[in-house]
């Protein structure tokens, strides 16, 4: 069978699994729940920084799901609408955070020292060229400041393009860029202190 | 950028590892990198990060008590979301229905007891029509939870913070009381249903984003 036969016979799938949770199938709800709710709650977890918000966060999410679920007419896959679905709603809870918290997420806030030369490494320092270890990555994330972080997480861990964190997060594409750029060198830091 | 004495920034780096610098650019930070160990070393640092980051888990199974909860929000959200989602006539139309069952009864209470009414002058007779009763108590049980959770919280917002609340939460009752009256005279108005279950569900979201907030805010 061809990738596009193997697509769309995914995309019938999830259509007619679709439509039986709109319908009021339980049982059709929570097999969608477990198809996505891994990688939901993942990008949940990686872009607030907490486990408690991001299982908070993964329930609103699938609310969402339920409520507007009739709304999904197959155009795209059902994951792309999902994951969609989250970031923004993680982005606006990081937003309102962020409001909270009296720290606005602007461009000046993104460039503060980022235009200095970068430290120089201690000379012989590690030149350990092992993958990282995911669990002190995953600490070393939830460390960054939620902008930061949420544009890091989308891009270098989700493999989202620039253009879309801009129209997803509403800031101009070279602020993203600022905002990876920064949450790398806050990330080779804390990694490498 | 070029020369090759000043050490690129970080940005350069993190910019000539995504293949955005200019061509002249390019030139130059490759020039600096074949003279500086240092750079070099800040280059590995970079790509590692990003291939670790690649390489981290795409999925991470959560607790089994996000589910659990999840279903228990449902299971209080299912009766009004299934008249919003569905707009199911069908829904309404039985709640419609069970609204004339409500008023024909009131009709034959009326002409049935009419003249004792009139002996006993009593105050007039408040019936609600069912569909009223139907939507209330399917927002009751989760709106008298959230106010249970808030007023235990209620000592740890501010008083500014508590004001607007109680400011919020009193439009939203104005406009289900004008909601609710509207329907009291229209029951098997459809739209007013749909209205009157937006604005239960404004206050649910109001009390549910009330009780997650911080103290002292």
């Amino acid at each position: 069978m061809s990738a596009g036969l193997v697509v769309a016979a995914d995309r019938e799938r999830e259509l007619a699994l679709a439509r039986q949770a709109v319908a009021g199938d339980e049982r059709a709800f929570a097999r969608l729940y477990d198809e996505h709710a891994g990688r939901v709650f993942a990008l949940c977890l990686r872009m607030s920084g907490s486990r408690e918000l991001a299982g908070e966060l993964t329930q609103d999410v699938f609310v969402h799901v339920w409520e507007r679920l009739a709304s999904w007419r197959g155009e795209s896959a059902l994951s792309s609408w999902i994951y969609r679905l989250t970031v923004n709603l993680v982005l606006s809870n990081v937003r309102a955070d962020t409001r909270r918290r009296k720290h606005e997420m602007t461009d000046a806030d993104l460039v503060d020292d980022d235009d200095e030369p970068m430290t120089n490494p201690a000379p012989g320092a590690s030149a350990d060229s092992r993958i990282h270890d995911a669990m002190d990555l995953e600490a070393a994330i939830a460390s960054l400041p939620p902008g930061a972080r949420a544009v890091f997480v989308l891009h270098d861990v989700e493999g989202y393009q620039h253009g879309d964190i801009a129209a997803m997060t509403g800031t101009a594409e070279g602020t993203c860029r600022a905002q990876l750029h920064r949450a790398r060198k806050l990330l080779i830091e804390a990694l490498n202190r | 950028m070029t020369e090759t004495l000043q050490h690129p920034t970080t940005e350069t780096l993190s910019a000539y590892l995504d293949g955005e610098l200019a061509p002249a650019d390019v030139a130059g930070v490759e020039r600096h990198l074949s003279d500086c160990g240092t750079c070099r070393e800040q280059m590995r640092r970079l790509r590692l990060l990003v291939a670790s980051a690649g390489a981290l888990p795409h999925a991470i199974q959560p607790p089994a008590e996000v589910w659990t909860r999840l279903h228990r929000r449902l299971d209080r959200r299912r009766a009004p979301g299934a008249l919003r989602a569905a707009r199911s006539w069908r829904t309404v139309g039985w709640l419609a229905a069970a609204a004339v069952l409500v008023l024909a009864g009131t009709t034959f209470l009326d002409s049935a007891g009419g003249r004792s009414r009139k002996i006993m002058a009593d105050p007039p007779m408040v019936v609600r029509p069912a569909v009223l009763v139907a939507v209330d108590r399917n927002y009751a049980p989760t709106l008298d939870e959230l106010r249970r959770t808030l007023a235990t919280q209620r000592d740890a917002l501010s008083p500014s913070t508590v004001r607007v609340l109680e400011h919020s939460i009193a439009l939203i009752d104005s406009a289900i009381a004008e909601a609710s009256a509207a329907l009291a005279s229209d029951p098997a108005n459809a739209a007013l249903v749909e209205i009157l279950s937006a604005q239960y569900e404004r206050k649910v979201d109001l009390l549910q984003r009330a009780t997650k907030l911080s103290p002292s805010i």
